[in-house]
This record gives structure tokens, C-alpha cells and sequence, in this order.
């Protein structure tokens, strides 16, 4: 690829939502989760989505991650047009392009921390002594180095997202989305994950995409878009 | 880290579970050995039993005796090609614990009558010429630690003649034989040397029964009937059947039982794999939200199956040739105790085969339905449920 072409590709946003819409059936009704959405995240954003319980930011989330699909409209991620491809496709493309964390850390209770970080490195060709060498420069990124033969039982919910976090970006991936990553911390441990994500952001330009409820944790990103009942805004409703 | 231990992971979530499961399947594959020893008990003796072969009983007791003075006519019925006569008794040797048969027998007939069996050319012939000589089978003389050239008191016998009830043999070989366990522990002696020792005169020129070998089993019904007439009006009767009918009819008596042993070994593995399915299920619903993670992470739904259906097979296998390995070992243990009626009693490669694949099956039966269970998640409901 040529100077100007990788500049090029560069300065392209890195995610494009057109005309996305969400509708759930429920019982007979049919419910409009997402109302003909339109998004632009730029490479190297850090974005807060922010919006009441029930007003569509999850299902956003899980819709830019490709687990689940919209009902109409175009995802496209990276150039990558993700509403199009198959659920194997989609799996793949997640392995390679989306690190999630979850609120509730997700991690195994029977593997320590340097295994739970290694499991998204299954799924590449890695060898054993790489995927170790990778699960360890992470958990260094993470401050956890000394932490990683503990298991999950054995470290504190800030420790434990952190190792979330490490596995989020073993692979090294373009987009980084995180749902409620303090929600489940009190709030020293909270500033520290979100320290964490801006230095992931700054320092090594990870695209973060953060659902909250926390208008503290909101604060730490560059920019807060507000959702209601489908609809994005600059303003959170009055 | 690897798939392996993924696996291992979820059987160590709960220990307990896991241990309770895994036992169930080491005992249904337990069971299932020894009711496959006792199968081949019952119709494993048809299959070494041959038309070539008659026995020869008394009419009205199979247990009453004959007299030896039959030999020589039984002989000479046409078709008949060697006749071996078998009497004896139980004894031990050193301890009570150590019980086997003493066999008494026509020594220069019985290979030619049975050409199953066999033994060393130097040590068939140490025997045939050594009136106080014995062959043991090979089990036996492992489990009594004999060796060729020992001298054996055989304690517990009838009495002799100067009052004693010790038996002294010279163990001149030991026959081998591809029959069954229990044709590998006899002690074979020679008829000569019981008949003038024993001391009841009853038990005397009298044997338990003929066999006869004859020329073609095309001809079995008619020389039967040959060795019967000749003893129509002699006191007692006599009763002659080919082995192979014989053995039909032994197994008839148990008909009932066979099928009764196969309904049996069916509800215990329905039971085992409702068990492994129930557990396996309960595994994976407990673990719903760890399964979608891992599809999050990009784990495809095909590589979720596997590891479920791995997970089942493992625990299905590994418990099922545990135990198979104990079953074999204790059908093995309980040979000797059963032989005297079911003298074919034992595991065969045959039914070891059909229990690894019992394993397969039932692994992948019990592994079905969390398969689907993992491969119809839907992530984002998962997540949210967690």
C-alpha cells in the first residue's frame, strides 16, 4: 500500500451506521429499538454512548460488534460491510477486529489470568510459546504481569477487568467496545479502568466505543452521544 | 493451553458432580462386563462345543455313574473313533482356599478325543508313561505356582484304600488350550491310579461319563443311537447326545435368563445416559454465559459443539474403559467361582469392542442436545441475561 493510500485509509472514519434500524418482537407487539440510526466514529475516537435503561444502547453495542444484526440499514466497520456476512464470517471478522469488555468481566473461573487473556489467541496460529509471550505483554499493558498465574476467585473486580481488558486487546484489534466497564466497580477502581482505556486510546490509538450509565465515566471520553428510545443525540433529553 | 484444558476446566467447576458421573459410568460399564461373561457362560459354550463330539451319560441321572465295562463295547460302535471316560473329585492344595477338579481320565485318549487341548511332545509322553502323573492347565498351575517336575499332595480327595486322603501326583506337564478360563484349571490324572487307590468299592471300575469322538457328525444321531441300543437292556441305561445338541439344550434352560441379562443391561444404560445427559446439560447451562463469551471472542458455533460433544465423549469414554478394564478383571476374578456352570463365563474381544462403541454412542447421545443447546445460543440475549 502506497504512503497516500494508508493515509488515506488513515483519515476514513472507522465506523458507519446508515439508516440503522432494531425491531424486536415481543409477544405480538413489535418493538423499534433502534429508529433509522446514523453514526460516524472516526479512528482514534473514544466515544461515550450514554442514554436510560431500555433506550437501545446495548443492542447499538451488540450491533457494531456483529452479535447481532440489524433489521435494516448498513454496519460498516472499517470498510468492511459486517451486516452482509455470514455467521461464521462474522465470527472470524469479530476474532480479528473487536475486543469486548464486558461489564461482568466474563472470564473463566478454571483458567488464571494469563489463560483467560489467551483464549481469543486460540483461534489464530499462533504457537504456544507466542500466544504465552502475547497474553503476557497484555497483562503487562494491564499492570497485572505479577497476577497472571491468580485465578479470577482470587483477584479484585478492578484486577478482574483488567484482565478483561488485557483480553480484549491480545489480538490487537481496530475497535475496542465496552459496555459498562466500571459499572460493576467502586469508584477508585473505576478511574483506574478508565485511566487504562485513555492510555489504550492516546498512547495506542484504540478506537474505544464505551457504554455508561456514569456521567463521571463519560467525562473521561473525548466525546458523549446520548440515546433515547432508538435515536442518538449530541444533548441528552431534557 | 489448549482445548484439553478448556475441557478439563469445565469438569473441574464442579468436582463432586463430576466424580458422582463418572463413577456411574465406570459401574454401568462394570455391569456391563460381567453381564456379557455370564452371556457368553450361556451361549459361549454352543460355540467350542463340537458335532464331532458325544457325550455319553447315564439314562436316569446324568449324575449316577457307569460302568467302565462299557468301554470297550462303546469302542466298537462303527463311526467311533476314540472314547475318553472322565470320573474324579474336588481337592485343594495346602489350603482349603485353593480348590480345584481332579480330573481322572483314559490318559492315551483324551488329546485324541479333545484336540483342543494339547501339550509338549516330551511332556505328553512323561505323562502317558508315569501311572501317578498329572498335566494342569496352565491357570492353575500360574495359581498354585506349580512347575513341570513338582510332586502335588492333593489334600480333601476320597479315601484310599490305606485310610489317607492325600493324593500324591507328579506334575509331568501342562496342557495348553484355546478354550475358555475355565478349561485352563483343570488337573488331569490318570483314571489307573484313581480307580486303584480310592477305597469306597462303589467308586470303583465305575466313570461319570463317555465321550466319544467319531468319524463324521453327519452320522452323530445314528451312532447316539448305536451306543444307546446296545445298552437298551443292561442295567444302567445309557443317554448319548452330540455336544452341540447338548449345549442347545443346556442353553434353553436359560433362555429366559439371556434375555432377561439383555433387558437388564438395556435399563442400566438408559438410566447411565440419562444421568451423563441430564449432567451434561446442567453443565452447559450453567456455563451459558461463558459460551457467550467465547462467541463474542469469535469462537464459530461448530467449534462450541465439538467442545460440548468432546466434553461428553471424554467423560463417556474415559469412565466407559475404566470401566470395561474392571469389569474384565472382575469377570476374570469371578471364573473360577462360576465354571462349574458356566464354564465359557468371560469377557470376550467381542464384547469389549461392543463396549467402546457403547462408549462412542452413548457420549455422543448424552452430548446432542447441550450441542444444540450451544450451538442455537443467541449471544446478545445471553450477555444480558448474565
Amino acid at each position: 500500500m502506497s504512503a497516500v493510500a494508508a493515509e488515506s485509509t488513515r483519515n476514513q472514519p472507522l465506523v458507519n451506521l446508515h439508516g440503522v434500524t432494531k425491531l424486536y418482537k415481543r409477544g405480538a407487539e413489535t418493538v423499534e429499538v433502534l429508529k433509522r440510526l446514523d453514526l460516524t466514529v472516526p479512528r482514534g475516537d473514544f466515544l461515550a454512548l450514554m442514554g436510560p435503561s431500555g433506550s437501545g444502547k446495548t443492542t447499538l453495542m451488540n450491533i457494531l460488534g456483529g452479535l447481532d444484526r440489524p433489521t435494516s440499514g448498513e454496519v460498516i466497520i472499517d470498510g468492511q460491510p459486517i451486516h452482509s456476512l455470514s455467521d461464521g464470517a462474522l465470527s472470524a471478522w469479530r476474532a480479528r477486529h473487536v475486543g469486548f469488555v464486558f461489564q461482568l468481566y466474563h472470564l473463566l473461573p478454571v483458567l488464571n489470568a494469563e489463560q483467560n487473556v489467551a483464549l481469543p489467541l486460540m483461534l489464530t496460529k499462533l504457537g504456544a510459546a507466542e500466544r504465552r509471550k502475547r497474553a503476557m505483554a497484555a497483562l503487562t499493558l494491564v499492570g497485572l504481569e505479577d497476577r497472571a498465574k491468580h485465578k479470577p476467585a482470587e483477584l479484585s473486580g478492578g484486577q478482574e477487568q483488567r484482565v478483561g481488558i488485557a483480553r480484549a486487546i491480545v489480538t490487537d484489534p481496530t475497535l475496542l467496545l465496552c459496555d459498562e466497564p466500571t459499572g460493576d466497580l467502586d469508584r477508585k477502581a473505576g478511574d483506574e479502568i478508565l485511566e487504562l482505556l485513555q492510555l489504550l486510546n492516546k498512547e495506542h490509538g484504540k478506537t474505544i466505543i464505551m457504554v455508561t450509565h456514569d456521567p463521571h465515566a463519560a467525562a473521561k471520553a473525548q466525546r458523549t452521544l446520548f440515546m433515547n428510545k432508538g435515536v442518538l443525540s449530541q444533548e441528552p433529553e431534557a | 493451553m489448549n482445548t484439553l484444558t478448556l475441557i478439563a476446566g469445565a469438569f473441574q467447576r464442579r468436582k463432586a458432580r463430576t466424580l458422582f458421573t463418572f463413577l456411574s459410568v465406570v459401574v454401568a460399564f462394570m455391569l456391563f462386563c460381567i453381564l456379557a461373561a455370564v452371556r457368553e457362560g450361556m451361549v459361549g459354550q454352543v460355540k467350542i462345543s463340537i458335532a464331532e463330539r458325544l457325550d455319553t451319560y447315564n439314562k436316569v441321572n446324568q449324575g449316577n455313574m457307569l460302568p467302565l465295562s462299557y468301554y470297550d463295547k462303546i469302542v466298537s460302535v462303527p463311526g467311533v473313533t476314540a472314547v475318553a471316560y472322565f470320573t474324579g473329585y474336588q481337592g485343594h492344595y495346602r489350603d482349603e482356599k485353593n480348590k480345584f477338579q481332579v480330573v481322572a481320565t483314559n490318559a492315551s485318549e483324551l488329546f485324541k478325543v479333545y484336540q483342543e487341548f494339547s501339550a509338549p511332545p516330551a511332556q505328553h509322553k512323561a505323562w502317558l508313561a508315569d501311572r501317578q502323573g498329572a498335566v494342569a492347565g496352565p491357570l492353575l498351575a500360574k495359581r498354585m505356582g506349580w512347575k513341570v517336575g513338582d510332586s502335588i499332595p492333593v489334600l480333601g480327595g476320597p479315601a484310599q484304600k490305606d485310610g489317607s486322603k492325600t493324593w500324591y501326583y507328579h506334575l509331568d506337564g501342562i496342557y495348553q488350550t484355546n478354550l475358555p478360563t475355565a478349561y485352563q484349571s483343570f488337573f488331569v490324572t490318570h483314571y489307573q491310579y484313581y480307580n486303584q487307590g480310592v477305597a469306597n468299592t462303589q467308586a470303583q471300575n465305575v466313570v461319570g461319563q463317555y465321550t466319544e469322538r467319531i468319524d463324521d457328525p453327519r452320522n452323530a444321531q445314528a451312532i447316539s443311537s448305536a451306543i444307546d441300543k446296545i445298552f437298551e437292556n443292561a442295567t444302567p441305561q445309557t443317554l448319548t447326545r452330540s455336544q452341540a445338541l447338548e449345549s442347545v439344550s443346556f442353553m434353553r434352560q436359560f433362555g429366559d435368563i439371556t434375555a432377561m441379562v439383555i433387558y437388564v443391561g438395556i435399563a442400566v444404560f438408559f438410566t447411565m445416559l440419562l444421568i451423563i445427559g441430564n449432567t451434561m446439560a446442567q453443565s452447559v447451562r450453567e456455563r451459558t454465559s461463558e459460551f457467550a463469551m467465547l462467541r463474542a471472542l469469535g469462537f464459530r458455533r461448530p467449534w462450541l459443539a465439538v467442545l460440548v460433544l468432546q466434553e461428553s465423549l471424554l467423560l463417556m469414554g474415559a469412565g466407559g474403559i475404566l470401566g470395561l478394564i474392571l469389569g474384565y478383571e472382575a469377570a476374570h476374578l469371578l471364573a473360577p467361582s462360576v465354571g462349574n456352570v458356566l464354564q465359557t463365563f468371560g469377557m470376550t474381544w467381542n464384547a469389549a469392542l461392543l463396549g467402546i462403541m457403547l462408549c462412542l454412542v452413548f457420549g455422543l447421545l448424552a452430548g446432542l442436545v447441550p450441542m444444540q443447546r450451544v450451538s442455537r445460543l443467541r449471544v446478545a440475549d445471553a450477555l444480558r441475561r448474565a
